[in-house]
């Protein structure tokens, strides 16, 4: 559900041509987000869950505090690669640490802090987020996700609004059409927000103008579908090393031209690779999935299995569920219709359950490493139930435990062992070891 | 005087058993304080909170994380050995991340058989209360009163009735009388010595969560009765404020041990019991919407509301403890418990720079709240306080 950051591996790392374009996206998106606030114009801090379209139809500039952080996860202070300097994240998770905030909490949520209590907010890689006119988040998925945006809000001293989302707990939710209830409700929210937008920025809604956007999206989350689709291809022509790179420009672009263009040459490189049939690897012999957000400080391991000849073919983390028709009289509507409908994060236990059981079977999984985020209990907690019901299908597991971006917790050579074991484990299953 | 509350703790099951074999109708089981239980007592229902217990968590081991909220897995826990056996269905509210997905674990590991009609589900054992997370804005009484009418229908399917607003109004009589109870006990703690110590005041009110709330009532008028008489009550101690997680018959033994290093606990702000009786009912608009009103008044800290400027925490805080005299403040947070974690560094530097009143700040396991490393951290916070 977060972000996507720069990987820290070596060449072969990556397989796609595209992910080597994203650093470069992420830094012109980061240099263009300053010129905008240099012109005056409107900037907000944001939650990756919510709405994009919302920003970039109302003239409004976002940064994704969460993006930001697994960021800093990954870059040293001046752009240093000497392993004696610390990561940004570690430094600014200290700052927050020292003013009380215990080390259990999300990653992503002390870092913000210890960023917004240090002040300077152009001390951190790529000049820092520009300063906020305003926030807005969303109740999906996490407490911290308020939370910390309203400590943050307060901080900074701007204004905050919180998108309220109805969770469904359903099961099969996918299917069924939301309740009249709860789309009335997430409805009036986003209303609301366009209304509170406009009161902040001055920039009136124009429901022209979100159609627009909402197209580019609604042909942004087609090519992400497409793309899953030839994900299934074995040999696996993507992996999820190039998986979490490549989200940028479907998470925070939605939206706009640019995300829609990068995911069109995307898809292409892909499909040209399926039909080629030029895998990530010489010789596949065993598919993996990750479950669970990385820790973005480690990517590194995403290509761990490979001298094994396994390969992590699929995260269920990012989703591109598919979106129901547009309905361009109503765009407002459409927004809520479309995340109730196929939206991300709140749809209980089982449905999350349920779909990972599906990716299993789709992507022909032989096994799977859990990524245990001790900071972040909506992914921690429902690991231990995704062991137990893989292990219970069949599917060997591993776990491993850290933080998101702060790699203080991070016990390497620990989780080295229990991944060698497991690619022998799988090997001999099939007969190849 | 608190032995009928001591009672009613430690016999919570053997007493909703007895009162169900007694009356022939169903007990329900719910977490949190935001939860319409109003609803149910309309309908006949003895409505009854879901908290933990001593001992291992062995059934929920392998299914939740040790890094969730160990208060939670107790819950489950002692649903999947059977001891809640007798709750006729289950409500799980939309609030912390972690309660809100205990309908999962529930049925997983506590399962029922549950009524369908053509394989649809008409009444079922676990259910969700969608409360939403931002409790002001336009649309949110609306939308919770309709949410309510849900837990009201599972009620009615149950009992094999229908509610009137007469029952409804019948019901809210009986929850305002105890509010305002509530209210008045915690009024009376502002005097000095406090006729009562923080853990008896605890006492009687986590007993409301067990008994009918008119059979609480009546416990209740007595002892306010009793306490204008008392001679016994205890000593002066430096007065404290407590805002803490899940406070349930494990986890108060913190607020035993503060009171025996010479701290009396005058006001507090704790999830499973002091949270929800701040406000009155608007009696005056549609029961319904009296209920919903009530709930959404719940000063919960994992909530949030439509003012972009919001402190709604720091407000109840500081209203809760003006006129109380408090000497210092404890936040206890469980252990992941982390919409209070998150909280606590924002209120502890505006309590500590505005109302210029010290902050302990505790956090622990649920099973490990009198750990040596608490006792001794209270008694150096005592004693800087002295
Ligand atoms: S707690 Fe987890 S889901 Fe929430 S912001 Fe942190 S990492 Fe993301
Ligand atoms: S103690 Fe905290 S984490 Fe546990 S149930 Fe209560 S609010 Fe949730």
């Amino acid at each position: 559900m977060e972000q996507q950051q720069q990987v820290v591996t070596a060449a072969s790392t990556k397989s796609i041509d595209m992910a080597k374009k994203v650093w470069p996206f992420i830094k012109n998106d980061y240099a263009k987000g300053h010129e905008w606030k240099a012109e005056g114009k409107p900037v907000v801090w944001s939650c990756a869950l919510v709405e994009k379209e919302i920003y970039y139809s109302m003239g409004v500039y976002p940064f994704f505090p969460e993006q930001f952080a697994a960021l800093c996860a990954v870059r040293r202070k001046g752009g240093s690669r000497d392993p004696a300097v610390e990561k940004e994240g570690v430094r600014l998770a200290r700052i927050a640490e020292e003013h009380g905030y215990p080390t259990y909490l999300c990653g992503y949520h002390r870092v913000g802090i210890g960023y917004v209590i240090n002040e300077d907010l152009s001390d951190a890689p790529l000049g820092g987020m520009p300063r906020p006119d305003f926030m807005v988040t969303s109740s999906t998925a996490c407490d911290v996700r308020y939370k910390w945006f309203e400590d943050m809000a307060r901080r900074l001293k701007v204004p905050l609004f919180v998108l309220d989302r109805p969770e469904r707990h359903e099961f099969g939710f996918i299917t069924r059409r939301p309740e009249n209830n709860a789309l009335r409700y997430y409805k009036t929210q986003l209303e609301e927000c366009f209304a509170f937008i406009e009161e902040v920025t001055g920039n009136p809604y124009d429901p022209d103008r979100l159609n627009e956007v909402l197209d580019w999206s609604y042909r942004l989350n087609e090519l992400a579908q497409e793309i899953l689709e030839l994900r299934r291809a074995v040999p696996c022509p993507m992996s999820c090393a190039d998986e979490f790179t490549l989200m940028y420009p479907w998470m925070y672009k939605a939206g706009t031209r640019e995300g829609y263009e990068f995911y069109s040459e995307l898809r292409d490189e892909i499909r040209d690779r399926v039909h080629r049939k030029i895998g990530v690897i010489p010789e596949e012999k065993f598919r993996l999935m990750w479950v669970g957000l990385p820790n973005w400080f480690n990517m590194a391991v995403m290509n761990y299995f490979e001298k094994y000849g396994g390969i992590f073919v699929r995260s269920p983390e990012y989703r591109a569920l598919p979106y129901p028709a547009r309905t361009p009289d109503d765009p407002v509507g459409e927004l809520a219709y479309r995340y109730l409908f196929a939206g991300y994060g709140a749809y209980g236990m089982l449905n999350n359950i349920d779909e990972i059981l599906k990716d299993c079977e789709d992507y022909l999984i032989d096994g799977a490493v859990l990524s245990y985020l001790i900071t972040c209990r909506p992914h921690a907690y429902r690991q231990g139930e995704v062991k137990h019901v893989l292990e219970e299908r069949g599917i060997p597991c591993v776990s491993v435990e850290g933080d998101l971006v702060d790699e203080r917790t991070y016990a390497e050579a620990q989780v080295r062992n229990r991944l060698d074991a497991m690619a022998e484990m799988i090997l001999k299953r099939k007969g190849l070891l | 005087m608190f032995e009928e509350f001591r009672h009613a703790i430690d016999h919570r099951h053997e007493i909703a058993k007895e009162w169900k074999e007694r009356t022939g109708k169903p007990v329900m089981g719910y977490l949190c304080c935001v939860f319409p239980e109003e609803v149910l007592f309309a309908c006949g229902v003895l409505p009854v909170r879901i908290v933990g217990d001593e001992g291992t968590t062995p059934h929920v081991d392998g299914h939740i994380t040790p890094y969730g909220c160990t208060f939670c897995r107790k819950c489950v826990d002692l649903a999947a050995q059977g001891v809640y056996d007798y709750l006729d269905a289950v409500f799980v509210s939309n609030t912390c991340d972690l309660v809100s997905n205990l309908d999962y674990w529930w049925n997983e590991l506590a399962p029922r058989e549950e009524l369908k009609i053509a394989g649809v589900p008409v009444r079922s054992y676990v259910n969700f209360f969608n409360y939403p997370q931002r409790i002001t804005g336009p649309n949110a009484l609306s939308y919770t009163m309709n949410e309510i009418r849900k837990i009201q229908q599972v009620a009615e399917r149950y009992t094999r009735s229908f509610i009137s607003d007469e029952d409804l109004k019948r019901a809210l009589e009986v929850y305002d009388e105890h509010n305002r109870l509530m209210r008045e006990l915690h009024e009376i703690r502002k005097q000095s010595p406090p006729p009562l110590s923080g853990y008896e005041a605890w006492m009687v009110e986590f007993a409301a969560h067990f008994l009918p709330k008119d059979e609480h009532n009546r416990l209740l008028r007595n002892l306010l009765e009793a306490l204008k008489d008392r001679t016994d009550g205890p000593e002066p101690g430096i007065r404290l404020y407590l805002s803490a997680s899940a406070t349930d018959q494990v986890t108060s033994k913190l607020i035993d041990r503060i009171e025996s290093y010479g701290g009396v606990v005058v006001s507090e702000d704790i999830s499973v019991h002091s949270s929800y009786y701040w406000s009155d009912y608007s009696l005056d608009r549609p029961p319904l919407e009296a209920i919903a009103r009530f709930s959404l008044s719940v000063p919960c800290p994992r909530s949030t509301t439509a003012d972009p400027y919001q402190d709604m925490r720091y407000e109840h805080i500081k209203r809760t403890l003006t006129d109380y005299d408090v000497r210092g403040l404890v936040f206890y947070i469980l252990m992941q418990c982390e919409c209070r974690a998150s909280e606590v560094p924002y209120l502890r530097e505006k309590i500590e720079s505005e109302l210029k009143i010290p902050v302990l700040f505790l956090d622990s396991d649920y099973f490990d709240v009198d750990s040596h490393k608490t006792r001794t951290r209270v008694e150096a916070f005592l004693e800087m306080l002295r």
